[in-house]
């Protein structure tokens, strides 16, 4: 059948054209008027010419062809109705058709809703096939293509294409806009709640009183479950602690006696003492209290089960915790907030003894400890004598000294028996990559404990129990002199170097010849019993007064400070024992557990494996089993063909 | 489902007999293990949560060339060869064609991916990372380098020369990779649309922490649908030139 010339393949393009100058006008230059009339009445009245000109192609073509233009001119149609919609849905559009007021029922009109969905909706689905039919149109055309039905038969089936695709896209996008909004969700991430730790079951079978542990939850309550299963534990590890399931609502005084206002608290209580644990009855705020669970009861114990302690902190010399002196050291550590938090957490009020104090006249009659934490200036005879005076009535004393400070402790070295070494240690073999080059040799790491009380979680003998300890002296025997005829104190070595660590007279970090790998001692547990203890008990005093002195002498300050103590916990169990020890509380040594995320830091000689396994090993497997499987498979083909 | 099993043994063969597949995966592997040495565990102490969630981030990026460089291949080489001829004349619809050679890249893909495996554990030997945070980062992956993947077919159905094909699908692969990016700069409803529509920025991220969203499974399996829909209609196309 002949067929009439249709309309042109350049109509569609300017129909698209004046799409984006209504677009240009309406969304980007609206605030413009010259513009956006121009670019809008532009484009209207070429969109108007278009589909009056592809109508009347329409209407004059005959057979095949009539049936491409109705194809296209189907697509164009859609696209108006597109516009119309849109232009409904706007606000003028609202005004002037009287839909802009509400619904029959009251509610707010919902059209605006879904015009908004529709009018893309029908654009996309309209222009694609469109578009996708004038390209199917134009190339068969270029091409010169054969019988006329394989052209009208290519344009319609581009423009189902078309039509499947732009369809496809739109529902995709309906559905992940009721997925989005319906979203379900799965947290599949570390979380655990924490045990009792040995440290807390220690304390609570060493207790002679009752400890009485109210749980203020719901009665069907996650959070509550999480609760049960670690003070269920607890209870079962002594029968010391007593559990009691309150509602609050039934039992509003009960509620009221502890200040209890909301669900998932938490009260331990000994006798009229009581502490509180806030751990919140929702879970997701809940769970980073329950992966501290043991560590917040732990704290929450020492304060009901004895009145707070105090620990004195010398200053003035440019230690740790001087705010004077406060300043990182030329190897960047410095500051005491974690050591104090600590104290805190252990019932222990941190009190600064400084000149002002009365360092130079006498320790204060309170103090359970004194704390020396790498003073670098020398400390005055009168304070090293008041420090004398306090051991040698059964104080107890945390000394910190440090390759960097003031290593003269006059009196107290006799005392103690322990010498202090300020020449630095270092390993080439066993230390962090911190700054990667040679001064990281200062970081040494050591494993090696005694079975002290002072290090009863480090001395388990697990690997990775490894300390950090960042620019180090060593320990020795301090020689006694001949007149003195005490008997000779024997200090006990708790923490010493591995064997590869050497001396470093030159400071060069570097192994010379020379210089001897040794074990040697970093850290000493001294206790004395006392030339005269004390006969008759103070009656203002509940504990029964020592009988010995007690002292940890520490060959590096700065495994101590803040930057040290943030990054390795097992540094901070260290100060736990230390303290406990010290404070005559070694039977409650343990650790605490918590499942809070931990810090990954490698050793050297791990960094080495974990380079070599991730960076060549595996692609070198991989790559060697693939070529091999390839020309095995090669082989077995040649052979067959050979055949 | 007959033809798009013999198609899709096929494909998985040629890819575990040629040598290409095996460059591709140990190239793949020294770059994860870069990423994972240099930047995911990096030089302090990071908490193992925070180095696994890096680990997932930088193994996105390796998926994502991983799954270009294995698709280009999957059509234009054929065309280039001659043999699609053969495809296209045979009873075998083209989605059939689009589906086996698909699942056989997602296949050998997914081995590359889970080979991997072995960083992920080395962290749990010293950290506190969940098995189930471990799964649904590889999820993320597996369903990323499946939207990759598609992509990077529908760039191998558009030309024979697979070259071209890598441009156009890594191209495809970056730009809807950095919508997000782009949205910042857009103002409401487009903003909102640029950033959901975004392949990375929006919908990996919860894989990498180990939470797992519907919303985001169906994202990528949208974007897997669509450009393999798109390279079934292209081939379909290029049937009548």
């Amino acid at each position: 059948m002949a067929m009439r010339r249709g309309a042109p393949s350049w109509l569609t393009l300017a129909f698209a054209a004046a799409l984006v100058a209504l677009f240009l006008g309406e969304r980007l230059l609206s605030t413009i008027p010259t513009f956006r009339l121009l670019f809008s009445l532009t484009g209207a009245a070429v969109l108007l010419a278009t589909f009056v000109w592809r109508l009347t192609a329409w209407l004059a073509a005959e057979g095949k062809r009539r049936r491409v233009e109705r194809i296209l001119l189907l697509g164009q149609l859609g696209c108006a109705v597109a516009l119309l919609v849109y232009f409904v849905s706007s606000e003028e559009g609202m005004r002037w058709s009287g839909l802009d007021g509400a619904s029959p029922d009251g509610t707010e009109s919902r059209w605006p809703t879904i015009a908004g969905v529709l009018w893309p909706i029908l654009l996309f689905a309209s222009l694609l096939p469109l578009l996708l039919a004038q390209w199917a149109h134009g190339a068969a055309r270029h091409l010169r293509a054969g019988p006329a039905h394989v052209e009208a038969f290519r344009v319609a089936e581009s423009a189902a294409s078309g039509l499947t695709i732009s369809m496809a896209a739109s529902a995709l996008f309906l559905f992940a806009y009721v997925t989005a909004e319906l979203d379900a969700k799965v947290d599949a991430s570390y979380f655990r709640t924490s045990m009792p730790g040995s440290a807390i079951t220690n304390m609570v079978k060493a207790m002679d009183k009752k400890l009485r542990v109210l749980l203020f939850f719901p009665a069907i309550n996650d959070v509550r479950d999480e609760a049960a299963s670690y003070f269920g534990e607890l209870s079962r590890a002594s029968s010391n602690v007593q559990l009691e399931w309150i509602d609050r609502v039934s039992q509003p005084q009960l509620a009221r006696k502890h200040r209890v206002t909301r669900e998932g608290t938490v009260i331990l209580a000994i006798d009229e003492q009581s502490e509180r644990i806030e751990v919140g009855d929702e879970m997701r705020s809940a769970r980073q209290t329950l992966r501290q669970l043991d560590e917040k009861v732990h704290q929450a114990f020492l304060k009901v089960a004895r009145p707070a302690r105090v620990a004195y902190v010398m200053t003035g010399h440019g230690e740790l915790n001087d705010q004077a002196g406060v300043q990182p050291d030329e190897d960047g550590f410095g500051g005491w907030t974690v050591l104090k938090q600590v104290l805190t957490a252990m019932n222990y009020q941190a009190r600064t003894l400084g000149l002002a104090q009365g360092s130079a006249e006498d320790v204060p009659a309170d103090a359970t400890m004194v704390m020396v934490l790498g003073p670098k200036s020398a400390l005055l005879k009168e304070e090293i004598a008041a420090l004398d005076r306090y051991l040698s009535r059964g104080g107890s004393l945390f000394l910190a000294l440090d390759p960097l400070g003031n290593s003269e402790v006059g009196t107290l070295e006799h005392r103690l028996g322990v010498h202090f070494d300020p020449v630095w240690l270092a390993d080439d073999r066993a230390f962090v990559p911190f700054r990667r080059n040679h001064d990281d040799h200062r970081m040494i790491v050591t494993a090696s404990f005694s079975s002290h009380a002072a290090v009863t979680t480090l001395g388990r003998g697990r690997n990775e129990n490894a300390i950090v300890v960042p620019g180090t002296g060593h320990l020795t025997e301090s020689a006694q002199p001949a007149s003195e005829k005490k008997p000779t104190i024997r200090p006990t070595w708790i923490v010493r170097s591995l064997a590869s660590t050497f001396v470093d007279p030159n400071a060069n970090s570097t192994f010379d010849a020379g210089e001897k790998r040794d074990v040697y001692n970093l850290a000493a547990a001294v206790e004395q019993q006392l030339d005269t203890p004390p006969t008759l008990p103070d009656p203002s005093k509940k504990d029964a007064p020592p009988q010995t002195l007690r002292a940890l002498f520490f060959a590096d300050s700065d495994m101590f400070s803040d930057f040290v103590l943030a990054k390795a916990p097992t540094n901070l169990a260290l100060v736990v024992d230390s303290l406990k020890w010290l404070g005559r509380e070694e039977k409650f040594a343990g650790e605490t557990v918590s499942e809070k995320d931990v810090l990954i830091q490698h050793t050297q000689g791990k960094d080495v494996a974990w380079f070599y396994s991730t960076i060549i090993g595996a692609p070198v497997l991989v790559l060697l089993v693939g070529l091999f499987w390839v020309f095995r498979h090669r082989r077995h083909a040649e052979g067959r063909k050979a055949q | 489902m007959r033809a798009t099993s013999v198609i899709f043994r096929r494909e998985l063969g040629a890819y575990l007999r040629s040598p290409l597949g095996y460059v591709v995966a140990a190239i793949a592997l020294l770059l994860d293990g870069i990423l994972f040495q240099g930047l995911a565990l990096g030089a302090g102490a990071r908490l193992s949560a925070t180095v696994l969630a890096d680990f997932f981030q930088f193994s996105s990026v390796t998926t994502g060339i991983a799954a270009v460089a294995l698709s280009v291949r999957l059509l234009a080489e054929e065309r280039q060869a001659g043999t699609l001829v053969l495809l296209n004349t045979s009873p075998v619809r083209d989605s059939a064609i689009v589906l086996g050679k698909f699942f056989a890249a997602l296949v050998f893909l997914a081995a590359i991916t889970a080979i991997t495996i072995y960083m992920p554990l080395l962290i749990m030997v010293n950290g506190k990372i969940s098995l189930g945070h471990v799964a649904v980062g590889y999820l993320g992956l597996f369903l990323f380098g499946a939207a990759a993947l598609s992509m990077g077919v529908f760039a191998s159905s558009l030309t024979r020369h697979q070259l071209i094909a890598a441009a156009v699908g890594a191209a495809l692969v970056g730009a809807s990779s950095l919508l997000f990016v782009l949205s910042q700069r857009l103002n409401p409803p487009l903003k909102d649309l640029f950033a959901d529509l975004d392949m990375w920025a929006r919908h990996f991220p919860p894989f990498m922490k180990g939470v797992l969203h519907v919303r985001h499974v169906f994202y990528y399996l949208a974007v897997t649908y669509f450009f393999l829909l798109l390279s079934t209609k292209t081939l379909e196309a290029k049937r009548w030139q």
